[in-house]
């Protein structure tokens, strides 16, 4: 059988040495395809074991709010409700984009990394911090650099979320498509802190 | 400017007017427990001169278990005697200071950057913001907050940029801010402060403007001086920190056993509820938890102003030796520290400075694209997104606030002083354990008396005006009383109803005290909220 959390986690190590050396030493060339596909297959895992089977299921207690506000709506919105288009926005486009942007963003906190979700932490699941607390200040020294010099790191950030779109908000294995960004990012802020690594006149 | 830029700042202006006047009376539909608080307090100030507890010209307002920074009740006097008493002249003050505020968000940012685009692009996105326009349509203290400290932050960018007589104004300004909002008590000083430092050769050589201007914020602050050992002055400090040994014993997880554990729990806390502010997820999703605090379905900020806000991160950060980058990162620092020393999670009414600042970060973001992008189609899907966004607050702001956040603002209660008054020769007791604004609510919506209603609550004061507030209070109006229910003596009374939520009555008790049903009252999705019976005879014998 295969222990998929093992694969994830080795997939998420590799990933993130090849970032941190491509990325430190701005050296890319063949280095990008590796990283593509070590990627590609952190998603087919990803979406394997965690996919979000529910986003176009609308669940029994949803639909009873969604009939209530179909009664407000239509004494609220009149005409512009009543017709094809604005019932099929509201009643059939609305949720399921509400769900895709729930996703999108249940991985997008700083607090689920660092501090178990809270002071957010969310009903029934079993919260776990995926970094010590202590290297948040590293990370945010290090997200500053990646927004000032390597801003094509940022582009791993919008893929990763545009895939958790479709996964299940509390997937078992965690955030790790964002793993090795944050790990990158860290090392960013590790080396301006305490090695002077990086030129200053680059920072 | 151009007469288009004319144009397009009239054009903002008005929709910025329009998203927080229109139906103002009607949505919110009623008052929440502070809002209406504030509200017959303004009714007594301009009536007796007194709040309702009878004292004179409060500094903070006595409500509650807790203290009311004073600004807001003693401008909503205003409204109210051109008005009357009404929802509409409680939130009116909310929604000047909202215009207001994008008013000048337009003169800061056309000041330090001479950038007429991001000035209006500016201006539009506060306009628009769900925070700012939520905000505005409630009678908020924060609201005054802001708008008093975003104007001393105008006249200390005078100050500098057209002539130093402008500060003593700045100092007066952010001084008022300070009673106007607990956050802007640490926000504004320490923003004047870190102002005053990045200036500090300018104002060195005008030392007699900074003298005379540091005076005045003195004198602001005398007030303050002199409630400082009250404990009304920190009492809400004290009632939402986390630095209590309790709270460590609560929460402090397996830090109880380490070392310094307490220190490092204090440290734990403020980082995580510091960051907690920063997530996009909070910031461009998850609403604040608290329905009075939130609109459905949307939170401070629109969720695709993500994309505008990383890019406008990547403009701030990369040229900080920009005055006005840095201005907007001293915002962003300052304006959590207030909200990050509680421990109330994501709690949007202690960070509206820091909303701010968040809003010209995505405005930032969003300039960046009008100048890399073709104007016709930054135009065409500025315009979309504007036409979108309006949208969406109309339908989470107006549409399901006013149904879904109904109870909030006490719509059954407000009701239920309609139905009164087809049974004037009843006694009301309205159990009200689970919404203590209550009694200040009906006596606001009945205009009650004043005077008759500080000899009431004065009497029952236990402590001075600034020690110890009681949480929970007896309110008696007119044919009225708001409390709980005694089950033994209450049903022995003769001619009265009793009224309360739908916990209050279960089925097995209104069979065994033999009640007789009055009425329901329902709230606009058509739950029923409130019930009312009347004790029998029986009621009496069985109890």
């Amino acid at each position: 059988m295969v222990r998929f959390d093992l694969v994830v986690a080795s997939l998420c190590l590799l990933l993130s040495l090849l970032l941190l050396s491509a990325v430190d030493n701005n050296s890319f060339g063949k280095k990008v395809r590796l990283m593509g596909f070590l990627f590609v297959l952190l998603v087919a895992i990803s979406l394997f074991k965690g996919s979000d089977r529910g986003l176009f299921i609308t669940q029994p207690l949803e639909n009873d709010l969604i009939e209530k506000r179909h009664e407000y709506f239509a004494k609220e919105f009149g005409v512009f409700y009543k017709n094809r288009i604005g019932i099929f926005y509201l009643k059939k486009f609305n949720p399921i984009f509400f769900r895709l942007q729930k996703n999108f963003f249940a991985n997008l906190d700083i607090g689920l990394y660092f501090f178990s979700s809270h002071p957010r932490e969310r009903v029934g699941v079993d919260e776990f911090a995926k970094y010590p607390a202590i290297l948040l200040p590293v990370f945010m020294i290090g997200f500053i650099f990646v927004l000032r010099k390597r801003q094509f790191l940022l582009l791993l950030l919008l893929l990763a979320g545009l895939v958790s779109i479709f996964l299940h908000p509390v997937y078992n294995l965690g955030p790790v498509l964002f793993f090795p960004l944050i790990n990158t990012v860290i090392f960013f802020g590790y080396w301006i802190l305490f090695k002077g690594r990086i030129k200053k006149s680059e920072i | 400017m151009k007469f288009k830029d004319w144009l397009f700042f009239l054009g903002i202006l008005l929709i910025s007017i329009a998203v927080r006047f229109y139906g103002l009376s009607r949505v919110p539909v009623g008052l929440n427990i502070d809002e209406a608080s504030q509200g017959y307090n303004a009714y007594s100030l301009l009536l007796t001169g007194k709040d309702r507890y009878g004292e004179v010209a409060p500094i903070l307002f006595r409500s509650f278990g807790s203290f009311q920074p004073p600004i807001y009740t003693y401008l909503t006097t205003l409204p109210i005697k051109f008005f009357g008493p009404s929802i509409f002249s409680i939130h009116f003050v909310s929604a000047v200071c909202g215009v207001v505020s994008v008013l000048v968000t337009f003169f800061i940012v056309f000041l330090l950057t001479k950038n007429i685009s991001l000035s209006l692009i500016t201006m539009l996105v506060l306009g628009l913001s769900p925070w700012s326009v939520f905000f505005s349509r409630m009678a908020t203290e924060a609201s005054t907050g802001i708008c008093f400290f975003l104007l001393g932050f105008w006249a200390l960018v005078l100050s500098v940029k057209k002539s130093v007589k402008f500060f003593p104004g700045a100092c007066f300004l952010l001084g008022i801010a300070t009673h106007a909002y607990y956050s802007e008590r640490i926000v504004a000083l320490l923003f004047l402060f870190a102002f005053l430092v990045l200036n500090k050769k300018f104002f060195l050589k005008n030392i007699k403007y900074l003298i005379f201007g540091l005076v005045i914020l003195g004198i602001t602050q005398i007030s303050h001086l002199l409630l400082f050992s009250s404990g009304a002055f920190g009492r809400r400090l004290t009632q939402v920190n986390y630095f209590g040994l309790d709270s460590f014993l609560n929460n402090g997880g397996d830090l109880r056993h380490w070392p310094l554990g307490r220190w490092l729990f204090v440290v734990r806390e403020f980082l995580s509820q510091y960051t907690a502010y920063l997530s996009p997820k909070n910031l461009f999703f998850d609403p604040d938890q608290q329905p009075a605090r939130s609109m459905p379905d949307i939170s401070v900020f629109y969720s695709y102003m993500i994309a505008p806000f990383i890019i406008g991160l990547g403009v701030l950060f990369r040229n900080m030796a920009n005055f006005f980058h840095r201005l907007l990162l001293l915002i962003i620092v300052f304006g959590l520290i207030p909200a990050a020393l509680t421990f109330d999670p994501f709690y949007t009414l202690r960070v509206l400075v820091f909303l701010w600042g968040i809003g010209l970060i995505i405005s930032l973001g969003v300039n960046e694209l009008f100048v890399k992008l073709n104007k016709s189609l930054f135009l065409g899907i500025g315009l979309f997104l504007s036409l979108a966004s309006m949208f969406s607050l109309y339908k989470s702001g107006y549409v399901l606030t006013k149904y879904e956040r109904s109870e909030v603002y006490g719509y059954s209660y407000i009701k239920l002083l309609e139905t009164t008054d087809k049974y004037p020769n009843k006694f009301f007791i309205v159990d009200s354990p689970r919404d203590l604004g209550t009694g200040i609510r009906m006596a606001f919506f009945k205009r009650y008396d004043p005077a008759k209603l500080q000899t009431l609550l004065k009497a029952r004061m236990k402590g001075g005006y600034y020690n110890a507030p009681e949480i929970d209070e007896l309110y008696s109006v007119d044919n009225m009383e708001v409390r709980g229910i005694n089950w033994e003596k209450d049903l022995c009374l003769e001619n009265v109803i009793l009224v309360g939520d739908v916990l209050a009555f279960s089925e097995t008790q209104v069979k065994e005290h033999k009640l007789n049903f009055e009425f329901v009252i329902k709230d606009l999705t058509g739950e029923t909220r409130l019930k009312a019976y009347s004790p029998t005879l029986e009621s009496c014998i069985i109890k």
